[in-house]
């Protein structure tokens, strides 16, 4: 697994470039390599064509021309190509060139003109080749149809024929040569089944009359048709050199476009990844106590900007954390050491000089009191801080509030009979919860305990609950002349406390609210505080059976 | 020397009020701001140990208020707030030194001594009037080779003229300084202690040192 980014990204594009310039090479030589074959095929089809002019029909018989030594000698000498072979329908070889063995036969195959088949074939020299077969049927050989001698017969001659030999009926063409400086016209005719043959000048004078056995020329439509299978063969080995000089040329280029790739791919991609290499520099530079000061990306691209504003907030919401976190410590510190100052005083002083026993029973008295003061709240930190981690697992159970509530009141029945205040109960024997029955008892606690200390002398402290929609509403209220809007929507700050709660009790962390709102939560509800006519209500809502969150 | 003790805590209020009261200052004491204040605007107290953290009016507020009405007197922060800005915020605001919760009982002493010394404008803590020799950490007194054994109160007046020598302490400044507000006021207890304390630091042989002012008080020094 590769881990730089950059080199993923460089091989990536390095892969991508040879692909596809291997690919454009690859394709550009495939065309290339059909347009050469294409004019390889062309040119043997012409040779093809061109032999083919070369056989004729004459009179059901094959003639070749070539084998007509004037003829090939009209032709030019390489009239002829190299290798080919001519066969019959049947497959008899009929001819073939000089140049190859008389053992050796090109492969029989064959196609139209329209559509010549061509296969590939190893010569008799042992080299590359390629071979062309085209089926045709040979044109008839018209009398010595040689268009440049084919002249309209003049009417001197007609004449001077139809004189000759009476009653003929002369065949349409004709021939015409020069002889002694005089056009000679042959001139061929029929009386019945008998041919003649005349050469008669163009001005009609009769020089020779012959009778000719010859039949007469058929009419192309008239004559036995059949086909001839013709397979020439070529050798492709400067097309295969073409080729391959083509394919290291390519091959080459795409090397040399391969390397020279390399610097710009990865200087493009460096360059590319500096605003991540700059913000990463930041991150790693960043330590926890500059959480105030935001990551900052100069031009940076559109793709960067979305990571850089979530890690910034990221970074508040860590920084917001991290203030909570501090103050909550801060607070701790500063609620232990008070007491801590209290214990090591209330012994130094002791200690100082010595004493009777009465006063240091009173000395460790008074510890024993910061002790008692001190274990709920360390008891309060340690449930605090493992709801904040989400580390309690409820166990559900059903609760009769009607039963308990009355039960977790009574630590603080004493504090609240010393004010002379009037408990009001309102909870239905009939409303049950399925809760955790030791949270919801914190919760309780925290509450009356809460209630009872800042109630007024004389005041009132009212408990009531209702089911609503799946919830269980509970409501603690104490009647407090002291408390006010502001100081309500406080309470459940960790370690907050009113001044009046201070002066009642000594020590009293402002933890056991929070710790309420803490576990309301886990219980799947939700509390609120609020004062209206001198009456400070708390009212927490629970989930009735049991669902909420998790932690 | 009177001291005014403020700390909403009971137990640290009553042991350091109890502590300053065997060291044998005149100590008064207040659980929250206002309190504090209406005290230190009564007396001019040579030191005040203040807490921060106070009910109805916290500690800065309760040293801002006294030093914008020019009270002399010198401040002890004590609190349980330890960071570095709560320190120079506390000293800045006024306050002369500055301890942490919890702190050990005889460092509480110590600066205790060197803030009252701070006040009279000493620096060292022994206070010498003549051949009379007053070490103030150890209370010991001697004059020239002899050691002189005081009782608590006489010591306290002792020192209380000591830092004052050379210069005429009324009778109810004495009241105010070294005797806490319990005593019987209308009595003629500072005379009769100036009596006491009189005769253990003369003899007839040496030079008189404790001298009375008629109408006006005493005056501790070497002649007169």
């Amino acid at each position: 697994m590769i881990r730089s980014l950059r080199t993923r990204l460089a091989l990536c594009v390095f892969a991508c470039i040879t692909l596809v310039l291997a690919g454009s090479g690859f394709a550009l030589y495939e065309v290339l390599r059909d347009r050469l074959l294409e004019q390889f095929d062309e040119s043997l089809l012409i040779e093809a064509r061109t032999l083919t002019g070369m056989i004729e029909n004459d009179r059901g018989r094959v003639d070749f021309e070539w084998e007509d030594s004037e003829s090939l000698t009209a032709h030019g000498p390489n009239a002829l190509p190299d290798f080919f072979q001519v066969r019959g329908e049947d497959g008899e070889s009929l001819s073939k060139s000089e140049q190859m063995p008389d053992e050796f036969d090109l492969p029989r195959f064959f196609g139209s003109f329209d559509k010549p088949a061509f296969q590939d074939l190893t010569l008799p020299n042992g080299r590359f080749g390629r071979a062309i077969g085209v089926s045709f049927k040979p044109k008839a050989d018209l009398a010595d149809e040689d268009s440049a001698d084919l002249f309209e017969m003049p009417e001197a001659v007609r004449k001077a024929a139809e004189a000759a030999v009476p009653g003929i009926a002369l065949d349409p063409q004709t021939e015409s040569g020069l002889e002694d400086d005089e056009l000679v016209y042959e001139v061929k005719g029929s009386v019945g089944d008998k041919r003649y043959e005349l050469d008669i000048t163009s001005k009609g004078r009769v020089i020779e009359v012959d009778e000719d056995n010859e039949p007469p020329a058929l009419d192309p439509e008239d004559q036995e048709e059949f086909a001839i299978e013709l397979v020439i063969a070529r050798d492709t080995s400067s097309l295969i050199a073409t080729l391959a000089s083509l394919r290291n040329l390519l091959l080459g280029v795409w090397a040399l476009a391969t390397i020279a790739s390399i610097a710009p791919t990865l200087l493009a991609i460096t360059r590319g990844l500096a605003p991540l290499r700059e913000l990463s520099n930041q991150i790693e530079t960043k330590s926890e106590h500059e959480l105030d000061k935001m990551f900052q990306l100069e031009n940076a691209p559109s793709e960067l900007t979305p990571v850089v504003d979530h890690l910034n907030e990221l970074i508040d919401r860590l920084a917001a954390a991290f203030k909570r976190e501090r103050a909550f410590t801060s607070n701790a510190a500063h609620e232990l050491r008070t007491p801590l100052a209290g214990l090591r005083t209330t012994l130094e002083v002791a200690l100082s000089r010595e004493r009777g026993s009465e006063e240091y029973r009173q000395a460790a008295e008074q510890c024993l009191d910061i002790c008692e003061q001190m274990h709920p709240l360390i008891e309060n930190m340690l449930v605090l801080s493992r709801a904040e981690s989400g580390r309690i697992v409820k166990t559900i159970e059903t609760v009769s509030p009607a039963d308990c509530f009355p039960e977790w009141w009574e630590p603080f029945a004493e504090t609240a009979s010393k004010k002379s205040v009037q408990i009001k109960w309102d909870t239905p024997s009939d409303i049950t919860v399925e809760t955790d029955n030791a949270m919801l008892r914190m919760v309780m606690t925290n509450l009356f305990e809460n209630a009872s200390n800042y109630v007024d002398e004389q005041g009132v402290i009212a408990t009531s609950i209702a089911r609503d929609n799946g919830l269980v509403r509970i409501c603690v209220s104490n009647t407090s002349r002291a408390i006010n809007e502001d100081d309500a929507s406080r309470v459940f700050d960790p370690f907050w406390r009113s001044d009046s709660a201070r002066s009642a009790t000594g020590v009293h962390a402002g933890l056991g609210l929070a710790l309420c709102k803490r576990i309301v939560k886990v219980l799947g509800g939700s509390i609120e505080a609020t004062v209206e006519n001198d009456r400070f209500s708390i009212n927490a809502s629970i989930s009735a059976n049991g669902n909420g969150a998790k932690s | 020397m009177r001291i005014l003790v403020v700390e909403d805590y009971p137990p640290v209020r009553n042991a350091v009020v109890q502590a300053l009261e065997e060291a044998n200052y005149a100590v008064d004491e207040a659980d929250n701001g206002e309190d504090a204040l209406w005290h230190a605007r009564g007396t001019a107290y040579d030191l005040i140990i203040l807490d921060i953290m106070l009910p109805k009016l916290n500690g800065l507020d309760v040293l801002k208020a006294l030093r914008r009405e020019d009270n002399q007197s010198t401040v002890l922060l004590l609190t349980a707030r330890d960071s570095t800005d709560d320190r120079v915020n506390g000293l800045d605001t006024g306050a002369d030194d500055y301890l942490v919760k919890p702190f050990a009982l005889n460092e509480l002493m110590a600066r205790v001594r060197a803030l009252v010394r701070r006040k009279y404008d000493r620096q060292s803590p022994l206070l010498q009037v003549g051949d009379l020799t007053i070490n103030t950490a150890q209370r010991l007194v001697r004059r020239g080779e002899n050691d002189i054994d005081l009782t608590p109160r006489e010591y306290a007046l002792l020192e209380f003229m000591a830092m004052r020598s050379g210069q005429v302490v009324s009778r109810s400044e004495i009241w105010e300084h070294v005797y806490d507000f319990h005593s019987d006021r209308s009595s003629n207890v500072v005379d009769v202690y100036v009596g006491y304390l009189r005769k253990k630091i003369e003899t007839p042989e040496t030079p008189k040192l404790l001298h009375t002012r008629r109408g006006h008080g005493y005056v501790l020094m070497e002649q007169s």
